[in-house]
């Protein structure tokens, strides 16, 4: 049997360790100094040399060469002896399979007995976090003063999982992720020495699925070499089943070209292909991230070979990140979404429909949501929306948009000019709300909606003056409908609505708008799903409603 | 030393305690005979049998006996049981020392059951025995970066090398390590390694060797996210997400957004640098910085920031973004 690459390329020597300069540094210095202490910690993410350094520190402990400085060497018996395996006072415990505590207590009867071959015992605590709290405590001892023959090396991939009491007793190194490029020299290397014919970018691109291990990297490339082909992106990509990134790609580039048709297809294209779904909208979402990250000037990270890196620079250009962000909303619901089993297409389809025109009517919205300065009364139900489709609970806009329509709009406007007192004094409205709209049946068009939605942030602030706790209620209502002088409002919850429709609250709200935008309406309050709005002429708790909630749609409608 | 010596080492640096137990223990001369004269018990589950025959034994090739009982508070609480102690210990046999090494949560003066304990029992000798009473305690923040350089010091010292830790490499460690002198001695003796006892540990040496605490980074995150640097926070989450537990970043995000409203809100009454820390409980040094901070934002959008931060946590929790998703958006929501 062949071994594995991985393990045939553990690093045999301190220069061997890439990457890890601060360690080796400091452990090297201790072996030239003869200054080896007697516990160590090392900590890290997978695949970064904590075994490997630690059997290094092993080996120099023992090596007989006769410079400390040149320990290990590699040729005394010794150090062969470690490579080989045979080593008989290098002891490696799992201690994922050994965490009880009467293993550790069996360690510390052995630990006394003198080495049998050299001058140190040397233990090689694994996955060191595995261990029971009780076998942490037995440990605790005989760490803190080991007989002077041993040496202690701990290892562990959760560091937050030791208890403080160990970390305190031993030198603790922090092994830190490979870079990308660290991981493909290395790559490089062993593809030259063992003849593994492979391009540059497929080194990279294997480097960079390693995220930092270099294990998962070598044994990647031990997988790709024993198709016995050339390494190349497209392999890679079709064994890491990525492949689907280029339909990915292309869903981008039509959501940009605002052609949904196109979309779809591109969509069915992957789905037919046999990706999953919801694999295919993880896909997605990871890619609109990296757009993200290019926008905010990080593309180093966004983990795309180059080729794509390049589109994708030209996508995250074409996007606003308010979109990209909304994007990924839309995406991360559908990849998250469970209720599309039995159409799992739909979810995705939706997101699409979704993302397809970033709703500039939305944006005003997006201020009345944010603007609570005391949204302590804000319903839990809203936020568990949060990362779902809406739009309009972004702080981004908010904070760009805030300083704008502030500056702008001072607070000159009548309603935010009346005292508290005055409007205390004069509870009814000066005009009454209730008939004036009828008889003027004012015809509305999108532009007064819109505007309304604009100005929903001052409408609020004039309201706050009388009635706070009613301001508190609106942040939880959103205008929604504008028709025949009725201004339907949802709400997120009953709570909301109940104070909001109450009829003092309604003329208080009346009149806000009145004095605010100089329109007179009426106003109904409405319980609104925050994901699909429920049109105002149906009714909220009837069947109608609850098929919209789950993602009907009305197509038509008859008396 | 013809007489019983009882000594009580108290005070919350246990490792400086253990320290003086061990230096104790070198004394009593040849390890291998020393081991057969020395006693460790422990007022957490001691027997008093144990004890008996621990401290009255008589020194085997040796000319005295070690005992040491730790937290002997704990084995011995009311004041019958002191009457006992007291008893005991002038039964003591002129060879023996005991070692009483009780080890506290705060300084003796704040722990008042101990230290009227304590005076009773120095009280009850009435001189026949020999009771010495030494305290310590943990460096202070403030303290901690001179102890840190003398420590450093010392540690050099013992390998005949005359070398220094810079005062701002030592206030950095002491930022890293906090209250705990045990890691603060690994971590320097790890830094004297990686300088090879050469030359004096700087602030980049620190950096680059020392275990980084994530608070730091936090920091580093939120003032990045308060000067709208998208580039240099994302870096820094980046960095943040590969080497922490995502949950406990998490948390010490929202932590760090919380005492920012809190200071912001006492700031914005007109609080000072000392109303802050009476409010938080915190030290003036991590006040200085965090007033510093809050300045960049006003009370109104950290509290929006706060609420959007309970709006993603509750997604995240739901199980409807990861927390990598979620700071990433974040992210961009506020530098974006």
């Amino acid at each position: 049997m062949t071994q594995a690459l991985y393990r045939k390329w553990r690093p045999q020597k301190w220069d061997e360790v890439a990457g890890q300069d601060h360690v080796t540094k400091t452990l090297r210095n201790a072996v030239a100094g003869g200054r080896i202490g007697h516990a160590y910690l090392f900590s890290g993410p997978r695949g970064t040399g904590k075994t490997s350094v630690a059997r290094l520190l092993a080996k120099a402990a023992n090596c007989l060469h006769e410079t400390p400085a040149e320990r290990p060497c590699n040729q005394c018996q010794y150090c062969l002896a470690v490579n080989k395996g045979s080593f008989l006072d290098l002891i490696e415990i799992d201690a994922a399979s050994n965490n009880g505590v009467d293993d550790v207590r069996d360690l510390r009867d052995k630990i006394n007995f003198s080495p049998n071959q050299g001058k140190y015992k040397i233990y090689i605590i694994d996955e060191v976090h595995m261990l029971s709290t009780q076998a942490f405590n037995a440990l605790l001892k005989t760490l803190e003063e080991p007989p002077p023959h041993a040496i202690f090396i701990l290892a562990t991939t959760e560091i937050n999982k030791i208890p403080a009491t160990v970390l305190s007793r031993c030198q603790r190194h922090e092994f830190k992720r490979a870079s990308v490029e660290a991981i493909t020299l290395q790559l490089k290397e062993i593809a030259n020495s063992e003849k593994i014919p492979a391009d540059d970018e497929a080194l990279t691109l294997i480097a960079r699925q390693a995220t930092g291990s270099f294990r998962d990297a070598i044994s990647l490339l031990d997988q790709m070499a024993s198709t016995g082909e050339k390494i190349t992106l497209k392999n890679i990509h079709e064994i890491l089943g990525t492949a689907a990134s280029q339909n990915v790609l292309e869903l981008v580039d039509s959501i940009q070209k605002s052609q949904p048709a196109e979309g779809l297809d591109h969509l069915h294209e992957a789905l037919d292909a046999g990706t999953d779904s919801r694999v295919l909208a993880r896909q997605i979402v990871e890619y609109l991230r990296a757009l993200l990250l290019i926008k905010l000037g990080n593309p180093d990270q966004a983990n795309l070979p180059r080729e794509t890196l390049k589109q994708a620079a030209k996508h995250a250009g074409a996007f606003s990140a308010r979109h990209i962000l909304h994007m990924i909303r839309e995406f991360n619901a559908a990849a998250t979404d469970l209720r599309g089993g039995w159409q799992p297409a739909l979810s995705l389809e939706l997101a699409l429909a979704g993302v397809m025109e970033l709703p500039e009517e939305k944006q005003p919205v997006v201020l009345l949501q944010t603007s609570s300065t005391r949204a302590t009364t804000r319903p839990t139900s809203q936020a568990t929306t949060m990362p779902t489709s809406q739009t309009e609970t972004m702080p981004t806009s908010q904070a760009t948009n805030t300083p704008t329509s502030q500056a702008t709009n001072p607070p000159t406007s009548q309603a935010t000019n009346t005292p508290t007192s005055q409007a205390q004094d004069s509870p009814k409205p000066v005009h009454p709300p209730k008939e004036k709209p009828t008889l003027t049946a004012p015809k509305e068009t999108d532009s007064d909606f819109t505007r309304l939605a604009k100005e929903w942030k001052k409408i609020k602030l004039a309201v706050k003056i009388v009635n706070r706790p009613l301001e508190a209620a609106l942040n939880s209502c959103r205008p929604k409908e504008l028709k025949n002088g009725i201004l339907t409002l949802g709400c997120d919850n009953e709570f909301a609505m109940n104070l909001a429709s109450k009829n003092d609250n309604v003329e208080v709200v009346t009149k806000a708008i009145l004095d605010t935008l100089d329109m007179d309406l009426q106003i109904k309050c409405v319980i609104s799903n925050a994901r699909q709005d429920t049109p105002a002429d149906i009714k909220q708790d009837g069947m109608v409603a609850e098929a919209l909630k789950v993602g009907g749609k009305i197509t038509d409608i008859q008396d | 030393m013809d007489s019983p010596t009882v000594l009580v080492l108290y005070g919350t640096d246990e490792f400086a305690i253990d320290q003086t137990i061990r230096k104790l223990i070198v004394a009593m001369g040849d390890p291998s005979i020393a081991e057969m004269n020395i006693s460790h018990l422990d007022g957490h589950n001691l027997n008093m049998n144990d004890l008996n025959t621990a401290a009255n034994a008589i020194p085997f090739l040796s000319e005295r006996r070690l005992v040491t009982l730790a937290n002997p508070h704990s084995a011995y609480k009311g004041a019958k049981e002191l009457k006992k102690l007291s008893a005991f210990i002038e039964t003591l046999p002129p060879t023996t020392t005991l070692v009483l090494a009780e080890y506290l949560d705060s300084p003796a003066n704040k722990n008042k059951s101990f230290y009227e304990w304590l005076q009773k029992l120095a009280k009850a000798q009435g001189g026949k025995v020999t009771v010495q009473t030494q305290e310590f305690n943990m460096p202070g923040r403030r303290d901690l970066p001179g102890w840190i350089i003398r420590e450093t010091k010392k540690q050099a010292e013992a390998y005949k090398k005359h070398i220094k830790i810079d005062p701002a490499a030592a206030a950095r460690l002491a930022e890293m390590v906090g209250e705990n002198t045990r890691i603060a001695v690994q971590e320097i003796g790890k830094l004297l390694e990686y300088v090879d006892f050469e030359r004096n540990v700087t602030v980049e040496d620190v950096e680059k060797v020392s275990i980084v605490s994530a608070q730091q980074d936090v920091f580093t995150l939120v003032d990045a996210l308060g000067n709208k640097n998208g580039r240099k926070a994302q870096n820094v989450l980046q960095q943040l997400v590969q080497n922490e537990d995502p949950f406990s970043l998490w948390g010490m995000v929202i932590r760090q957004f919380r005492l920012l409203v809190q200071a912001r809100e006492v700031m914005d009454g007109g609080g000072g640098q000392d109303d802050i820390a009476r409010e938080l409980h915190a030290h003036p040094f991590v006040v200085g910085k965090l007033m510093n901070q809050a300045s960049g934002f006003d009370l109104k959008s950290l509290e929006e920031i706060y609420h959007r931060l309970l709006e993603l946590d509750e997604g995240i929790k739901t199980g409807q973004a990861t927390i990598e998703l979620a700071l990433d958006m974040l992210v961009v929501e506020l530098c974006g």
